[in-house]
């Protein structure tokens, strides 16, 4: 099972992403929010050839984190119009969301997904396939170099405080020259 | 909530909302307007599966109510967001019951923080005078915002806002045009809960479902007024009983049948109102019934009934 030191380490390979497993949220989602996060995420993983990413995979109670090389397989839609049509940051996050998603899809398939607005901001969540504790999804992006990292730390402070009951959480950062993952559980040092 | 989503018409919800909230975040910063919509979209939404949620989990149930407060909150539909933070509380969810707190303190300092120099926080602003006032016509309206907001706005402009308002069911209108005086409420058909405001008066549309007086037995010891009863099928949820003069239905009687889109302004009063003005029935599905005074053809926007006022007629 990916997520605990022993496992991570015997698995740290190869993984596939298939932008058209995005379609897997459809029983959750409408189709028309799935489709411009398609052409969103593709528009920018065409720009910077985002096509092999690195998946670091960062536990909770760990200092030491795993490496994935991961693929990501996409439609070979036309974004050619993506740009005039829409503003520079929202592309970048809603492919930040788009990416967030599949990675939950990879790491953690789950059998109950929804978004609620309990504080500032809005609050993704799910159920996974393998317990009924419901965990948390944040997601973030950006192109400037180095940001990705502050907003990731800034989200995995907002974990701590925010949530300290959580059963567990997933944090996804986009960034032109990394992608980060960060996904912890309680039981992660445990294991 | 796992077994609960089994049920379609959750599973349909939680779909619904979900992908409102998504759309509201991807118009932030955006557009203003159009991501407040998908707010309130969501909000509604929210107080439906709360309500659903209810007889079976009460942790859940809180959980979508306390989203549709912030969701109403955010948008400035601040009444909206006060009435689920209030049904909160009422469900008892220990740990919401602080957030929920928290949300009616912010409430209360809203007024302070409603940013007039856009649309949207005029229109909020408008849309928090007609609550604290139970009603006003436009007039009111122009003196009201200008005390207690110092926000000055034309007779036209409060009318145009208040048409947006009512398309977003944060208020409810009557009257207007043809020199008629242009009456605005507040919107009480989806509430998260309607305690504290029965009396208040609103105006609501809908269809005629069925008369239903004949299923009432009259107890002639408590029986204080003469009223015909209707189920009416529209924008109030959880549904309620109208009561119409008996004046009215015999004014109407080609109208007042199963189908007939009607408007109509009058006050909200406990079910138990009926009981204790004569009206008894033994098991009964409604909560509120809703005291008719005007009634309005929904198509030609004409009234058909206006109680008159007690003395004078």
């Amino acid at each position: 099972m990916i997520g605990t030191k022993r496992v991570s380490k015997k698995m740290g390979d190869m993984k596939d992403l298939y932008m058209k497993d995005l379609s897997k949220y459809s029983e959750w989602l409408d189709e028309d929010i799935l489709s411009s996060f398609t052409k969103n995420a593709e528009y920018l993983i065409e720009k910077h050839s985002f096509y092999s990413v690195t998946l670091r995979h960062k536990m909770l109670n760990e200092k030491e984190s795993f490496d994935y090389e991961v693929k990501i397989k996409t439609h070979g839609l036309d974004v050619s119009k993506v740009p005039s049509t829409l503003q520079k940051n929202r592309i970048i996050e809603d492919a930040g969301i788009a990416m967030g998603l599949l990675f939950t899809q990879l790491l953690r398939p789950f059998k109950f997904f929804n978004v609620l607005k309990i504080g500032e901001g809005y609050d993704y969540s799910y159920i996974p396939e393998d317990n009924n504790e419901e965990e948390k999804l944040e997601m973030t992006a950006t192109e400037i170099p180095n940001e990705g990292t502050n907003r990731l730390n800034s989200k995995i402070r907002k974990f701590s405080d925010k949530f300290p009951d959580s059963s567990g959480y997933i944090s996804v950062s986009c960034f032109p020259d990394r992608l980060q993952i960060y996904w912890g559980h309680k039981n992660d040092g445990s294991d | 909530m796992m077994d609960l989503i089994k049920n379609n018409e959750i599973k349909g919800l939680v779909k619904a909302i979900s992908s409102n909230l998504i759309r509201a975040q991807m118009e932030e910063k955006m557009d203003l307007n159009l991501r407040n919509k998908y707010l309130e979209s969501a909000g509604s939404d929210s107080i439906s599966i709360g309500r659903l949620l209810l007889e079976f989990d009460n942790v859940e149930s809180s959980k979508y109510f306390l989203s549709a407060g912030h969701s109403f909150e955010e948008s400035g539909a601040i009444n909206r967001s006060r009435t689920c933070y209030e049904k909160v509380i009422e469900i008892g969810v220990g740990d919401f019951i602080d957030r929920a707190r928290e949300g009616l303190e912010r409430l209360d300092r809203v007024n302070q923080h409603v940013d007039l120099d856009t649309k949207e926080g005029r229109l909020a602003g408008l849309d928090y005078i007609v609550w604290k006032y139970k009603g006003l016509n436009t007039l009111e309206a122009v003196e009201y915002l200008k005390n207690d907001l110092g926000l000055e706005l034309s007779t036209n402009t409060i009318r145009n806002y208040a048409r947006e308002l009512e398309a977003r069911d944060r208020v409810a209108i009557w009257g207007g045009p043809q020199g008629r005086i242009y009456h605005i409420y507040p919107n009480l058909a989806n509430l998260a809960t309607r305690k504290g405001y029965y009396d208040v008066e609103t105006a609501i549309s809908g269809t005629i479902e069925k008369r239903v007086t004949p299923f009432f037995e009259i107890q002639f010891q408590n029986w204080s007024y003469n009223k015909e009863i209707f189920v009416v099928n529209g924008t109030m949820s959880p549904e309620l009983l109208m009561t119409v003069d008996m004046n009215a239905y015999i004014k109407n009687l080609d109208k007042l049948k199963k189908g007939y889109a009607i408007k109509a302004v009058g006050t909200l009063q406990k079910f138990q109102s009926l009981a204790s003005n004569g009206y008894e029935i033994t098991q009964s599905q409604y909560q509120d019934v809703f005291d008719s005074k005007i009634l309005i053809d929904r198509i030609t926007g004409e009234p058909i009934y206006n109680r008159p006022v007690r003395g004078v007629d």
